[in-house]
């Protein structure tokens, strides 16, 4: 009997659980479902955003194939991810352990570098636009002027500076969000384990590397898989600051599927739908690479 | 347990029919069933009762609420009380907003064709309405014939929008960075040997203070501007590098020209970035003296004069071409069609409106401007002929080069490269690269005719083009009319 009345009520609870996750559900399905159920059936038409789409199959994904263009944007963006990676996860995570202590004006320098995260990156690409232009930029002026330079250099107009200054838009917005997250979980640790520290007479470094490090572990592929769905996600810097260009040498995949879907002439809107497709299953492909990669190591650990 | 997922299923069926449901009401109101008649009974009895006048909506591309468009159907609301024309400006967001609003049935009553919006697209989408009954024998008088007889606003032989202007090229140039160089202000270059030459003169005695050239890369129009005007200037290719007189692009054609331009770039005589500006900054460096040279569009002399009031000492010439050949006929395009929804309630009123505006847009332009009344580039002659012979129009700065061959224009009534879908990278992406690298021009060149070829064969095929369109028969680029 009081079996029977446990159950009961855990089905009771059941209930409420669903009841409660039904309007997220209805979301979910009308936000993300079902965009992405059409996007699959858009991408194998031909659609020019204003008759009705035409059925061709799978052209669209053999056209995907051999665009090189594509594959090239594809490149950048993991070539993006990388120096993402290498940029912001030590550089947030040193900000982290400096600022994680009691001292005054911390809180001075984490809100300085945590306001760029919450600030529009098209404004900010502006302001990058004219910091690094080539003629009377402030960047290529200071650089002069303390005789580093001596013609300007066209930072936007070449592909290899033009990613270098996006990495820097993108580091500069991202590491205060990482840096946060990564302070969330220094505070966590226990202070007794650095008082005994310490005691034991470890100074600052061997506590970092001995402490906080592996007790960090558990934040560390969070902030990885983070910093990998953004990247893919990158858009509107490289749109403010090159527009993919020169040629299309910064393109990366949101920008190109941009640029198909809404500014090019002809029946272009069902190729963009398979080409966010092929984007999709790249973005899960390396998430799912990551997860069966990190998982193994932890199991092992 | 089982028994609720039922009841969560059914809920779930419920409200995706509910939205289904309302999908339906939506869609019988886009179309022309209850929903909309009964807008217009609702409508019509407020006419009667109130006498409120009909309400119109327009839009257009346009880049400030204070223009020219606004003013002159300003004017139209003032002018009668039965109609008022609400104009709504989109700036560079024009076609997404239209496209959308096609798609949800909210259309507006006038638009315009501009930035990427394609007639026959338009019209295949049931948006457009024919405007042949609405064109009166008086218009058809009053208006250049090429109004009327331009392919790209005609599907079927139905003529769906009206162009208002001519636009074409001018080189701009500074008169008083030339004076400085050593250069008389009153003689621009005439062929491009001696353009790059005064830049050259002009880079070295501005020392990085001021340029000899102004190449927009990062604007995709840039090479409409520049290489396609020269090519079509030389007898050598049409917007795109279409070759009429073979009926197909042959982009290699352009190779001199794309040379050319990368020589200026190499040897510094661009301003410094100008692969990262566009057309906007190169105006901004023009109008601040840092620029010596450019090509830009009619349009800018009430731009420079009345909308920016800047002071530069400017002046317009003819394009160059390369020393020893013979001048082809200048290119103009008809530009700004004006269209009609299919869906508009009120489609005689709204091309009341559109008249009202073709008839006094260039007037209400020379009221805002008293003094600096801009030179005229109406479709109907007889306006641009009294306009531009006014005092006020001939002292304006910059006007020179842009009064010099105008009767000696003709637009391209078919410019193939609109009607593609192009399955490769597009010439807007492919140029910047050649002119930086200058390397493989004439390959490059050949792989852009090969992907624009691929999809003009396709358009064929389905029907967009007709042989007819792209190989004109007797077509000369030295006799175009």
């Amino acid at each position: 009997m009081k079996i029977k009345q446990n159950y009961m009520g855990k089905d009771k609870e059941k209930i409420s659980a669903w009841i409660m996750l039904t309007p997220l559900i209805i979301m979910f399905v009308l936000f993300s479902v079902y965009p992405l159920i059409n996007a699959i059936v858009l991408s194998m038409t031909t659609y020019d955003g204003f008759t009705a789409p035409k059925f061709i199959g799978i052209k669209n994904y053999i056209r995907v194939f051999s665009d090189t263009s594509w594959w090239n944007s594809v490149l950048n963006t993991l070539q993006f991810i990388v120096l993402a990676y290498i940029i912001q996860v030590p550089l947030s995570l040193a900000l982290a352990v400096l600022l994680a202590t009691k001292k005054k004006a911390v809180g001075f320098f984490r809100m300085v570098i945590f306001l760029p995260n919450i600030t529009s990156t098209a404004i900010m690409g502006i302001i990058f636009y004219f910091m690094f232009a080539s003629f009377n930029g402030i960047i290529n002026g200071i650089l002069m002027k303390i005789g580093m330079l001596s013609a300007p250099i066209s930072w936007l107009g070449q592909p290899s500076t033009a990613k270098f200054v996006i990495m820097l838009l993108n580091s500069w917005s991202q590491i205060g969000f990482f840096m946060i997250l990564f302070m969330a979980a220094i505070q966590k640790i226990p202070s007794e384990l650095y008082e005994s520290a310490q005691i034991d007479g470890a100074n600052r470094w061997k506590q970092f590397i001995k402490i906080t490090l592996p007790m960090l572990g558990t934040m560390f592929p969070v902030i990885t898989m983070l910093n990998i769905l953004n990247v893919f996600q990158l858009f509107d810097s490289v749109k403010v600051l090159t527009g993919g260009g020169p040629g299309r040498s910064t393109f990366v995949m949101a920008l190109y599927i941009y640029e198909y879907f809404f500014n090019s002439t002809g029946a272009q809107q069902g190729y963009a739908s398979a080409l966010s497709v092929v984007a999709t299953l790249i973005s899960a492909c390396i998430g799912a690479l990551y997860f069966v990669l990190t998982n193994k190591k932890f199991s092992q650990n | 347990m089982k028994k609720f997922m039922k009841v969560l299923s059914m809920l779930l069926l419920l409200s995706i029919l509910s939205g289904c449901g309302q999908a339906e009401v939506a869609t019988n109101d886009e179309g022309e069933t209850n929903g909309s008649t009964e807008t217009v009974s609702d409508n019509d009895v407020n006419n009667e009762e109130t006498s409120e006048p009909i309400t119109l909506r327009m839009w257009m591309r346009g880049s400030s609420k204070e223009n020219n468009l606004t003013a002159t159907m300003d004017a139209f609301n003032a002018s009668q009380d039965r109609i008022h024309v609400d104009v709504e400006v989109y700036g560079d967001n024009y076609a997404e907003v239209l496209k959308l609003a096609f798609n949800s049935g909210e259309a507006p009553d006038i638009y315009e064709l501009a930035g990427g919006i394609n007639m026959s697209d338009v019209v295949a989408a049931g948006q457009a309405e024919p405007l042949g009954d609405y064109i009166t024998d008086q218009l058809r008088e009053d208006f250049s014939p090429s109004a009327f007889s331009y392919l790209p606003y005609q599907v079927d032989g139905q003529i769906y929008a009206i162009p208002e202007q001519t636009r074409y090229m001018r080189l701009l140039y500074n008169k008083d960075l030339f004076e400085k160089a050593g250069l008389d202000p009153d003689q621009p270059p005439k062929t491009l040997e001696e353009m790059y030459a005064y830049a050259k003169q002009i880079t070295e005695a501005g020392n990085g203070e001021y340029y000899g050239f102004g190449l927009a890369m990062k604007s995709g129009s840039t090479w409409e501007r520049n290489i396609d005007n020269i090519a079509t200037l030389s007898g050598l290719t049409g917007p795109y590098g279409f070759d009429y007189s073979q009926g197909k692009f042959d982009f290699a054609k352009q190779a001199p020209i794309v040379e050319y331009f990368s020589k200026m770039f190499n040897e510094n005589l661009m301003i410094p970035g100008s692969e990262t500006l566009d057309i906007e900054m190169v105006r901004a460096n023009f109008s601040t003296n840092k620029i010596a040279m450019y090509v830009d569009g009619s349009w800018t002399v009430n731009m420079y004069n009345n909308e920016q009031k800047v002071d530069t000492n400017w002046e317009s010439a003819l394009v160059p071409i390369f020393e020893g050949e013979e001048r082809a006929t200048d290119t103009m395009t008809l530009a700004l069609g004006r269209c009609i929804s299919s869906d508009s309630e009120y489609k005689d009123e709204a091309f009341e409106a559109l008249v009202y505006r073709f008839y006094n847009l260039e007037y209400v332009m020379a009221e805002m401007n008293p003094d600096n009344v801009p030179p005229a580039f109406s479709l109907i002659t007889s306006i641009s002929e009294e306009i531009n012979a006014m005092p006020s129009v001939q002292k304006q700065k910059g006007i020179k080069g842009f009064t010099q061959g105008v009767n000696d224009m003709a637009a391209f009534s078919v410019t193939p490269h609109s009607y593609l879908t192009l399955e490769g990278d597009n010439r807007d992406v492919v140029y910047p690269m050649l002119i930086i690298t200058g390397e493989n021009i004439e390959q490059e060149l050949n792989k852009l005719s090969e992907t624009y070829n691929a999809a003009l064969d396709a358009a064929i095929e389905e029907g967009k083009l007709s042989e007819e369109m792209i190989n004109p028969e007797g077509f000369s680029y030295y006799n175009r009319k």
